[in-house]
């Protein structure tokens, strides 16, 4: 009996929702742990655990629906005040975030038999409670926290509510129960009406404190207020400020009192219910607000639009050609000027597909606090991390790339880099060691950084290690610049790493990143000072599969440049080239930069020279080459096509794409040229050793 | 050999030979344009094209069979062949017609100084002989 629960549009539904929710929930978590208990993150984690136990439960996920209830069973505790947040309360969270994940998993890879054990963390969980586990009991309490919410509310009160909601304000419920003592209690419920109005506005309140006559007996009292403060800086003010009161309590007005409030349209209330979080997770909002788009859709949309991108190129060509043979003639105007207006609109058809592709990289961001947590604790260390830019956005499939290499540096920080408190105490430093890591944009690129204030990288120990890994000879080490020493640390099997733990040091190292970069065609740079910290910049390309291309002649045939990988571009007088035992060399910003002719590799002859050569300059991950190129066309966003199967795969190029004028050009793969050059000139290897960049060559 | 003989068959020559494509296998007939070359790649890959939008790979029969050097003329033409899911042109030096062979023979040892492994047979016709190549073979193997 298949049901649509079998379907697997249901189940990749099923899974794309949790996956979110499990971000959400170690976020939460997080949060909580940092900023210690509010009355809006608990209701957050109550909301996730909720949501987890309602979709798996209509998934006939059983484990994953036990979990989640025994969470919703300690979370409500913390929720209604019976239970205090505390360290072992925040751990078995973390471990349920855990074991949720592995379920997922487990779903993932056979949903027929779930592997994960449960019964542990479930003991956990009933272990935190403060009273054994009785089912009754949590019913009771529930009743009793809530006895006196129930809101009738009319359309005028709605419609504010939903103002009040739509322009960022809070809305709480303070239930407030007046003293035994007190004197003409339904006064003393208006003296409260009238503070409260000066804090916000009340709209309602239960029972209706001005109707009732002077003398009624009434003791609990609940107010509806809208207002800029949180829930428990309003609670403290008023506890505060108030005479003649037992007790005050005030809650955010969402989630489960919902239940008790009376009102008309359920679809109303969803979306109160919604718009409340707003302020504190714009995300849950936004995930309410998408579609889900099949990634191949998206990836065939970008195809199409790179067909008119090309077609368009080349209309306006032929528009040109026609213009200047007959420049009388006003229809060949108009075609130019349609020309001009459809190049404009399918500018923006490809902007648009290419941003729906993108995600912001928040989506990463929010796998490293939990990570930098759980690292700094086992190795002892204190780190504050801070995120930046979060709301950059890439190309997923660029974020999926860089995931593995930005994890491999963090760790590396963590573990490398920054320093145990004692020794930072002892070198002066806070005892918080900094991590940051930012994403921003700049041109047409996306430039991620990590940073760190640890104790930086030791050349000596660079130089040692690549010496005794019998990367470089003693010989050559003596001859390296600076960055040439840190660039080593990219080489292959290279790690400083006294000893090997579990975190980083199992054989992988540094060119893991660096081939992760390179793949994307990006650009990696170190800078180290010793003692004060290490920073990795890494830039890459907006996209894939549109990629804005320099476009050079070698002799006469025309090439394109990822212009990702350019960093500039000089004209040099042919003397300044100078030679380095065979190796064409030339000094730019007091850099020595290996030249290529392209020409000699390819088998084209070289064109008879100028007085002035053009370099550009490439840059691939951590390496600098300069390209001697005979002429510069320009730069333009070129189609990436691939050459196919039949010609399989080429170094030195990643594609082809077609010119405005129809014609074909190859894109230069810079990380296949670089090894193409390295690869071909076994015989002149050694001099290759002292030259710039070449060393640390795989 | 029986579905051999029904079929229709474009000839074309090279180097003076005559030699045909089993027309399913052929997709479109181009004049000759403008290739670019890719570098490092097989030695008879002549280059690229572009057909609407598509990179087809071109590859040249005289190289690939090791004839004397060839020039681009009015007749030549490129022959656009699907084989393994993938468009790839040939290089030919003109394209004469459709036809269909009274009768085919298995094919020699050598045809016209090839190895005859690249051929399905020979055809027959009023006018002579044709080499009817096993394209798969041509562009795939060495």
């Amino acid at each position: 009996m298949a049901g649509i629960f079998e379907s697997s549009e249901m189940i990749g539904a099923f899974l794309d929702e949790t996956e979110e929710q499990l971000q959400l929930l170690e976020q939460s978590i997080l949060e909580l742990e940092q900023k210690g208990e509010t009355p809006e993150i608990v209701q957050k984690l109550f909301r996730i655990a909720h949501t987890l136990k309602g979709s798996s439960s209509a998934m006939g996920f059983e484990k994953m629906k036990l979990l989640t209830h025994e969470m919703e069973n300690v979370l409500d505790r913390v929720r209604n005040h019976l239970l205090k947040i505390s360290k072992p309360v925040i751990n078995v969270l973390f471990q349920c975030l855990d074991h949720l994940r592995m379920l997922k998993e487990d779903f993932v890879s056979d949903r027929k038999d779930i592997k994960t054990d449960i019964a542990p963390i479930i003991n956990s969980l009933r272990e935190v409670l403060p009273e054994k586990y009785n089912e009754v009991d949590t019913g009771k309490t529930k009743d009793e926290s809530n006895q006196f919410v129930e809101f009738t509310l009319g359309s005028d009160q709605q419609a504010q509510l939903e103002q009040a909601v739509k322009s960022g304000l809070n809305v709480l419920i303070c239930h407030v129960k007046i003293s035994e003592g007190s004197l003409m209690k339904s006064a003393r419920a208006c003296l409260i009406l009238n503070y409260f109005n000066e804090l916000g506005t009340v709209i309602y309140t239960d029972p209706d404190v001005l109707e009732t006559p002077d003398d009624a007996e009434i003791d609990r009292v609940s107010y509806l207020v809208i207002t800029q403060m949180d829930a428990s800086t309003f609670e403290a003010k008023s506890r505060d400020e108030l005479m003649d009161i037992d007790e005050v309590k005030v809650v955010p007005f969402y989630g489960e009192t919902l239940q008790n409030y009376k009102q008309p349209e359920k679809a109303q209330q969803k979306e109160t219910d919604i718009d409340t979080t707003s302020k504190t997770a714009n995300y849950e909002k936004r995930v309410t607000q998408t579609v889900r788009v099949d990634v191949e859709r998206l990836e065939k949309m970008m195809n199409l639009v790179g067909e008119l991108v090309i077609e368009q190129a080349r209309i306006l060509q032929v528009g040109n050609i026609l213009h200047n043979r007959y420049s009388s003639d006003d229809v060949i105007d108009d075609l130019l000027g349609i020309s001009n207006r459809v190049s404009r609109v399918i500018g923006e058809l490809q902007e648009g597909v290419m941003k729906s592709r993108m995600l912001p990289i928040q989506q990463l961001f929010n796998r490293f606090p939990r990570m930098v947590r759980d690292l700094s604790e086992s190795l002892n260390k204190q780190v504050e991390l801070i995120l930046e830019g979060g709301d950059t956005e890439m190309d997923r499939t660029i974020i999926e790339e860089i995931t593995d290499p930005l994890i491999h540096l963090i760790r590396n920080a963590i573990d490398h880099g920054i320093e145990t408190p004692d020794i930072r105490k002892k070198t002066g430093k806070p005892l918080k060691g900094i991590l940051r890591i930012t994403a921003f944009h700049q041109e047409n690129h996306v430039i991620l950084t990590i940073e760190d204030d640890g104790r930086g990288i030791d050349l000596r120990k660079v130089k040692q290690a690549a010496i005794k890994k019998q990367i470089i000879t003693s010989q050559d080490a003596e001859n390296l610049t600076e960055q040439e020493v840190i660039n080593l640390i990219f080489h292959t099997g290279f790690s400083t790493s006294q000893t090997v733990n579990d975190i980083s040091g199992r054989g992988v190292g540094m060119d893991i990143v660096r081939n992760h970069v390179d793949r994307l065609n990006g650009i990696i740079d170190v800078e180290t000072k010793q003692g004060e910290g290490t920073k990795f910049t890494i830039k890459l390309p907006l996209t894939l599969a549109i990629l804005t291309g320099l476009l050079v002649k070698i002799n006469d045939e025309t090439y394109a440049l990822p212009m990702s990988n350019v960093i500039e571009i000089v004209r040099k007088p042919e003397r300044e080239i100078e030679f380095v035992k065979g190796q064409a060399v030339s000094v730019i910003r007091e850099k020595v930069l290996p030249l290529i002719w392209l020409h000699d590799y390819f088998n084209i002859p070289r064109r008879k020279r100028g007085r002035n050569v053009f370099i550009v300059v490439l840059g691939v991950a951590e390496k600098r080459l300069g390209l001697v190129v005979d002429e510069l066309v320009g730069n333009q966003e070129v189609v990436v096509k691939p050459l196919g199967m039949y010609i399989g795969k080429i170094e030195g190029f990643s594609g082809a794409t077609i010119l405005g004028d129809g014609s074909v050009a190859c894109i230069l793969d810079v990380v296949g040229i670089s090894k193409m050059v390295s690869s071909r000139k076994v015989t002149a290897v050694d001099d290759y050793q002292n030259c710039d960049i070449e060393v640390g060559d795989r | 050999m029986s579905v051999l003989l029904d079929a229709q068959y474009v000839e074309y020559e090279l180097a003076n030979e005559k030699y045909a494509l089993i027309i399913s296998d052929v997709y479109e007939i181009i004049k000759m344009q403008k290739v670019t070359p890719v570098h490092n790649s097989k030695p008879y890959l002549e280059g690229i094209i572009n057909l609407r939008g598509k990179i087809v790979p071109v590859i040249n029969l005289h190289k690939r069979f090791g004839l004397n050097n060839y020039t681009v003329t009015k007749s030549t033409r490129i022959v656009v062949v699907k084989s393994r899911d993938e468009m790839v042109g040939i290089v030919v030096d003109r394209v004469n017609q459709v036809i269909k062979f009274l009768e085919i023979q298995p094919p020699p040892e050598m045809v016209a100084g090839i190895n005859g492994d690249y051929f399905e047979g020979i055809g027959i016709t009023d006018e002579g002989v044709v080499s009817i190549l096993k394209i798969d073979k041509v562009l795939y193997e060495a």
